[in-house]
């Protein structure tokens, strides 16, 4: 996934960085300042994440470090399945590395509850929580930490505003006739979770007609959005935070917000059972819920967590969009089965 | 006391017999050839004497100390020898003077004692002006001077020459044959020669072993060598010869055509009914007219062909009746015409029984 | 050899008249230490690391491939489920279809430009001799990002330019499809037939020729009767590599393959790998390509053993180059068109994509900045790490090899001890494994518990020096073979050890073989991708593999800025060793 934005992400580290740690800690909570005292004593924290980009990532270390001096945050970035991967070894070997771990598949967090692997924390910062999101997590678990929900882009110099689709069935139109471009559920989690709600609203048939479109597949969800911006297709099916994104820093883009609503692939984040820094996870996790965190993910064009943060201008409000979601356990007992279907349909 | 003895040494390869049977004392001091043709073993026996190759019977001693033997072998490090390679083996990345020093410099010698050392012997090979240079910059000819002074340099027991001049052109390897002989008069290192080039070892040695098939044939000086060849092999290998058979009745020597008494011959004759003599063809003389006999045997015949080898004529004696032609070598001035009938006389104290 | 070990030689310090024995021998009574036999345990540890690095990953591929997951039972289950869909199959069909394609298209590239290079007067010899090598050194991954930029079907340069010049509604060309794969494929691979092909050439004396002229054939004649039938082994030799490179090279499909809805044998094995991880049937997917692999060297062996080669790899004779007359000019616009498609255009518009600020607004000083550098430099965490990562494993990897293969290439040549070409042939064994089915061996021996190396350098780092073991091993063999074991007996007949001799003479001797051949490992090694894919871990990736999930994020600016730093030292690199070793060593071909 990308952002985009990094010249204003770097803006709001230094603006967190200047806000000052003194500031910070005459805030905490009474919860808060437990558990960050533990955590010093700990020294720090291993954050295992798929969810953001790498400079994302960074950053949110960044200002975690400066809002709580003595416990360092490590950032470990990569892809979602090679962060599993990576976690089920350490798991094998019992030497389990990561405190903390974000992903855009709550499948994988699944798996690891049923492995037994996961912490149970129930973090303060829920009564925050926007109710749509806080119930879409699962409650002592694992919890939402950011929202990417898929709508689609279009490159606003070839696609004029009025023609642009309106909802999900309108890139069948032929007149987008190789002009569309998509991921693949076979790389990504994201798109198995759009293949499984389109399936679901439309039949299968929505993708043998899209078929006949000669969409561009590529394998991550963020392939499209390069794609479009560079006109070499028109339209695409993107993460809005990434259209959004693409929007904020000029480039020629138009984002697309179906009528029908957008697509939640659930950003969760959660503690290891075996966390090596257990206090530090639960700060983190805290963290990632906070009022700051929450300004930053408005300040580069992500949607907040919280009620208390408003979304960014221009972007509606996640209350106020129609959004869908499907069951995890939906998609996952689905995914095997139109993956195939997928490739059969695709060639590829 | 550091002369070299063989003793019963020899070498298998797989199922080849490369040195079998070798018997071999060198007194200190001596200079020794080993001479045949190759693959006769020569230089295997050369590195087992080195310690490269391990035997796989007999024994090697130096000093009266077993060096080599089939359960166990002192490796070349530590024999103190040293040995000039048939490609020089001149270190590239090192300078004259640093390769004629390294065995020095192994030896943990003093700065100033290497430094004169090394300096006596470049001026022994006149490669005093050269010391600086790199082997790339020499002629073969200086390369193999460095090559004898890094020999020489760390007076070794016993020094081994592996074919040194076979890559040296003619006259190079003419004038390096009496270099190696002057160098030898001077320092007296018991020295072990390997050569396939009978001249090579006819001028530097104090005895030449000729060996054959794994085996050595004879060894003695070379005038005795070549005057008193023992075996065929040796008789063929050194000059040439014409060989003569005959039989023994009684004290009597029979040959196709003539006779001559046992005790004429050269040496002793061994007990056996037919027996081959060596004679070379300078030993024989040939004449237009009949000469006087005066004792020796004179055969009559004639010229079955010639040819002039510019220092000398070389003829080919047809003898009247079933004897053998032989070939007779001759001044340039004694000139007889192809087909013309000559005379061959021969001297019975030239005549060399072999085995 | 064996140190004497005899009871009454005690003495043997009086063996020699010189005052200065060397030092061993004053020591008396050879200690029991020195008994054994140093040269039998190096063999053994030596046997010990080709075990590790060879046979264990290969074994564990193949047993892997018949075990079952969760049970560890015998099973064919990992078959019917890697070669149970005709989607799988179809996948392998393709890839040798693919593989065709490209050594037709590299055999189109290179024989041409190869003659041309080496037996006729065409101007600019030595520029189409270094753009050919430049193809070759580039990663075949940019190739293929310079290629969607100036190719995409919509917003590729080339098809830009076309619709504004002919107000066309149809794309000109599209990489994305079965021939933009083959065209990636070959721009890199036609090298190989290139370099055998132009050496054929090189060795072939005039003098054949010449002779053949003398007897009465005519110049189509003798180039149909002579010349050719010389050069076609090393063609062949050349195309079979292409061939086996190009089926297994996993960088060009993942960018080109899913687009063109071309699936290929490597795509479907990273779809095994994906999650849920099923190693299981990668191996035994992969075990067909194995197979061919070995096949199909082995032919290649024997098509190099015949006569025919034996022929041309003898000393090059004279050569009389052929004078093309007006022809020159056209042939040296063919290797232009050549070294463009391969080279210059892909390249070109990759390294303007680092500069620019949005890729398709082309020249434009408000699009110029090197902010894209600034970033991949010294912000984006990853690629900073990942660059050190690259170049640090591909300098270990190759020094950790080359003394490896030095170890083994002296031993066997040397003859020190039996079964020496054990070793010589596990050095080369490598050869025949694709890197991404290595990766795969790699993974099933060393990543899981109990070794547990997944996400660790050093397991990069040992695929690595077992990938380029051969090239290793030939370069030192190489060099071994051109020293004259004399030179060795020479200090050890003075009194120095082996081990004096190897540090005094043959190490120096070695210097600059050894150079080249660090370098021969360090390129390829530096932006290898097909077996780090499946090795790297979340905090261990290597540059190439970041180059590949930033093509995934789509950040084509930030990918050719940091695909430019690498490109950068790659030439360096090479530079450096042309400078030290000639404009060739690189075309230099051992296998």
């Amino acid at each position: 996934m990308t952002s985009g934005t990094f010249s204003r992400s770097a803006v709001a580290a230094v603006a967190v960085l200047f806000a000052g740690a003194a500031a910070q800690a005459q805030q905490m909570t009474a919860h808060e300042s437990k558990l960050y005292e533990a955590a010093k004593k700990e020294g720090s924290i291993v954050w295992y994440v798929s969810q953001t980009t790498t400079e994302f990532a960074d950053l949110a270390c960044k200002q975690f470090n400066a809002k709580y001096p003595g416990v360092t945050c490590n950032a470990v970035r990569a892809s979602g399945q090679v962060v599993m991967q990576r976690l089920m070894q350490e798991v094998k070997a019992n030497a389990v590395q990561a405190d903390v771990m974000s992903s855009n598949d709550d499948g994988q967090m699944v798996t690891l509850d049923q492995a037994k692997q996961l912490a149970d924390y129930t973090p303060e910062n829920h009564k925050h929580m926007i109710p749509s999101l806080l119930k879409a997590g699962n409650g002592s678990k694992w919890s939402i930490t950011s929202v990417a929900p898929l709508g689609m882009m279009a490159n606003a110099k070839l696609v004029k505003a009025e023609e642009a689709p309106k909802d999900w069935k309108d890139i069948l139109d032929p007149k987008w006739k190789g002009q569309v471009a998509i991921g693949h559920p076979g790389f990504s989690g994201s798109v198995g979770v759009w293949v499984v709600t389109m399936k679901k609203m439309y039949g299968w048939d929505y993708f043998e007609q899209l078929a006949k479109n000669q969409p561009q597949v590529g394998r991550s969800i963020a392939d499209g959005v390069s794609l479009v911006e560079s006109g070499e297709r028109k339209i695409a099916v993107v993460p809005m935070s990434l259209a959004e994104g693409s929007k904020a820093q000029g480039k020629p883009t138009l984002p697309l917000y179906p009528a029908s609503g957008l697509i939640l692939p659930p950003g969760v984040t959660a503690i290891m059972e075996k966390a090596p820094h257990p206090n530090a996870a639960r700060l983190f996790m805290e963290f990632l819920l906070s009022k700051e965190y929450s300004e930053t993910l408005r300040d580069t064009a992500r949607w907040p967590m919280r009620t208390d943060v408003p979304a960014p201008q221009g972007m509606p409000g996640l209350d106020s969009t129609p959004l869908i979601s499907t069951p995890t356990e939906e998609v996952l007992k689905q995914l095997k089965e139109i993956q195939q279907q997928f490739r059969d349909t695709f060639g590829v | 006391m550091t002369g070299l003895a063989l003793r019963g040494l020899g070498r298998r390869f797989g199922t080849v017999e490369a040195v079998k049977d070798v018997d071999l004392e060198l007194k200190e001091g001596e200079f020794v050839s080993l001479l045949g043709p190759s693959g006769c073993g020569k230089t295997t026996t050369l590195r087992m004497i080195a310690g490269f190759i391990e035997p796989n019977a007999g024994t090697i001693e130096l000093g009266g100390k077993v060096i080599s033997s089939p359960s166990a072998s002192l490796p070349p490090e530590k024999r103190g020898m040293s040995m000039i390679f048939q490609s020089y083996a001149i270190w590239p990345n090192m300078t004259v003077f640093e390769n004629v020093a390294f065995g020095l410099k192994l030896r943990r010698l003093g700065r100033e004692e290497i430094r004169r050392r090394v300096g006596e012997i470049l001026d022994i090979v006149q490669l005093g002006d050269l010391a600086d240079r790199y082997p790339a910059e020499l002629s073969g000819g200086q390369q193999q001077r460095v090559a004898l002074a890094r020999a020489v340099v760390i007076r070794p027991a016993v020094l081994l020459l592996d074919e040194p001049l076979s890559n040296l052109d003619a006259n190079l390897r003419e004038e390096m044959r009496f270099e190696i002989r002057r160098m030898h008069d001077e320092l007296k290192i018991t020295t072990v020669y390997v050569t396939h080039d009978q001249s090579e070892a006819m001028v530097t040695s104090d005895r030449i072993a000729v060996m054959n098939k794994g085996r050595i044939e004879q060894v003695d000086p070379p005038v005795e060598l070549y005057m008193r060849p023992r075996t065929r092999f040796v008789a063929s290998f050194i000059g040439r010869t014409n060989f003569l058979e005959a039989k023994r009745e009684r004290d009597v020597l029979v040959f196709d055509g003539f006779s001559v008494p046992v005790s004429a011959l050269a040496i002793p004759l061994a007990d056996g009914n037919a027996v081959t003599v060596s004679v070379r063809p300078h030993a024989l003389d040939l004449s237009a007219q009949q000469p006087a006999a005066n004792g020796r045997i004179v055969l009559e015949g004639k010229i079955a062909r010639r040819a002039f080898l510019g220092d000398t004529w070389n003829y080919l004696f047809a003898p009247a009746g079933n004897g053998a032609a032989l070939i007779v070598s001759a001044a340039p001035h004694k000139v007889i015409e192809d087909g013309a009938p000559a005379w061959l006389t021969i001297d019975p104290g030239q005549l060399v029984p072999i085995a | 050899m064996r140190p004497l070990a005899l009871a009454e030689d005690s003495s043997m310090t009086s063996i020699s008249s010189s005052q200065e024995a060397v030092s061993g021998t004053r020591s008396g009574r050879i200690s029991l230490a020195s008994r054994f036999q140093p040269a039998s345990l190096l063999w053994l540890a030596l046997a010990a690391v080709l075990v590790v690095l060879v046979v264990a990953p290969i074994s564990q591929l193949v047993i892997t491939s018949f075990t079952h997951p969760d049970t560890g039972a015998f099973t064919l289950q990992n078959y019917v489920e890697a070669y149970g869909r005709p989607r799988h199959v179809a996948a392998l069909f393709n890839t040798l279809k693919m593989g065709a394609a490209t050594v037709v298209l590299s055999l189109i590239f290179a024989v041409p430009v190869a003659w041309a290079c080496a037996r006729t007067d065409m101007p600019g010899r030595t520029f189409a001799r270094l753009a050919m090598l430049g193809a070759f050194i580039t990663p075949p991954y940019l190739g293929a990002v310079g290629w969607i930029l100036l190719a995409g079907p919509n917003a590729g340069w080339i098809n830009r330019i076309w619709i504004e010049l002919t107000g066309a509604t149809e794309p000109l060309v599209n990489i994305f499809t079965f021939w933009g794969l083959v065209l990636v494929m070959a721009s890199n691979t036609f090298f190989l037939i290139f370099v055998f092909t132009t050496t054929a050439f090189e060795m072939i004396n005039s003098e054949m020729e010449d002779a053949a002229n003398i007897l009465g054939a005519g110049t189509w004649k003798t180039a149909a009767k002579i010349t050719f039938p010389l050069i076609m082994p090393a063609i062949l030799g050349g195309a079979l590599l292409t061939f086996l490179i190009s089926i297994a090279l996993f960088g060009v499909p993942a960018l080109l393959s899913i687009p063109a809805r071309y699936p290929v044998v490597v795509m479907q094995l990273s779809e095994f790998f994906g999650f849920p991880l099923r190693v299981e049937v990668a191996a035994a997917y992969s075990i067909p390509l194995l197979l061919i692999t070995v096949a199909l060297l082995g032919l290649q062996r024997l098509i190099l053993s015949r006569r025919g080669y034996t022929a041309v790899s003898g000393k090059g004779g004279e050569r009389r180059m052929v004078k093309l007359g007006k022809w020159r000019w056209p042939m040296f616009a063919y290797v232009l068109l050549v070294a463009a498609i391969t080279l210059f255009l892909p390249f070109f518009v990759l390294i303007m994509a680092a500069f620019s600020k949005v890729w398709t607004s082309g020249f434009a000083l408000s699009n110029l900045t090197l902010r894209n550098f600034g970033y991949v430099l010294f912000e984006h965490s990853t690629s900073q790490k990942a660059l050190i990562a690259s170049i640090s494993l591909g300098a270990a990897s190759a020094t950790i090899g080359i003394l490896l293969a030095l170890g083994v290439a002296y031993i066997v040549q040397r003859k020190l001890l039996p079964g020496a070409g054990v070793l010589a042939f596990l050095c080369l064994a490598p050869f025949v494994i694709p890197g991404i089915v290595l990766a795969i061996g790699f993974y099933a021996a060393y990543a899981l518990p109990p070794v547990a190396l997944y996400g660790t350098y050093t397991l990069l780092a040992l695929a690595f020096i077992t990938r380029f073991l051969p090239i290793a091993f030939s370069a030192s063999a190489s060099g071994i073979r051109s020293i004259h074991p004399e030179m060795e007996e020479a200090v050890r007949i003075l009194g120095g050890g082996r081990l004096t001799a190897v540090r005094r003479v043959v190490a120096p001797l070695l210097q600059r073989t050894l150079a080249g051949g660090w370098l021969l490992i360090f390129v390829p090694a530096a932006q290898e991708l097909s077996t780090a894919i499946f090795l790297v871990g979340p905090t261990t990736r290597v540059v190439s593999v970041v180059l590949l999930d930033m093509s995934e994020e789509g950040r084509l600016e930030l990918l050719a800025a940091l695909g430019t730093v690498l490109l950068v030292i790659i030439v360096a690199v090479v530079a450096l060793g042309i400078r030290i070793m000639g404009r060739d060593f690189m075309l230099r071909r051992e296998l």
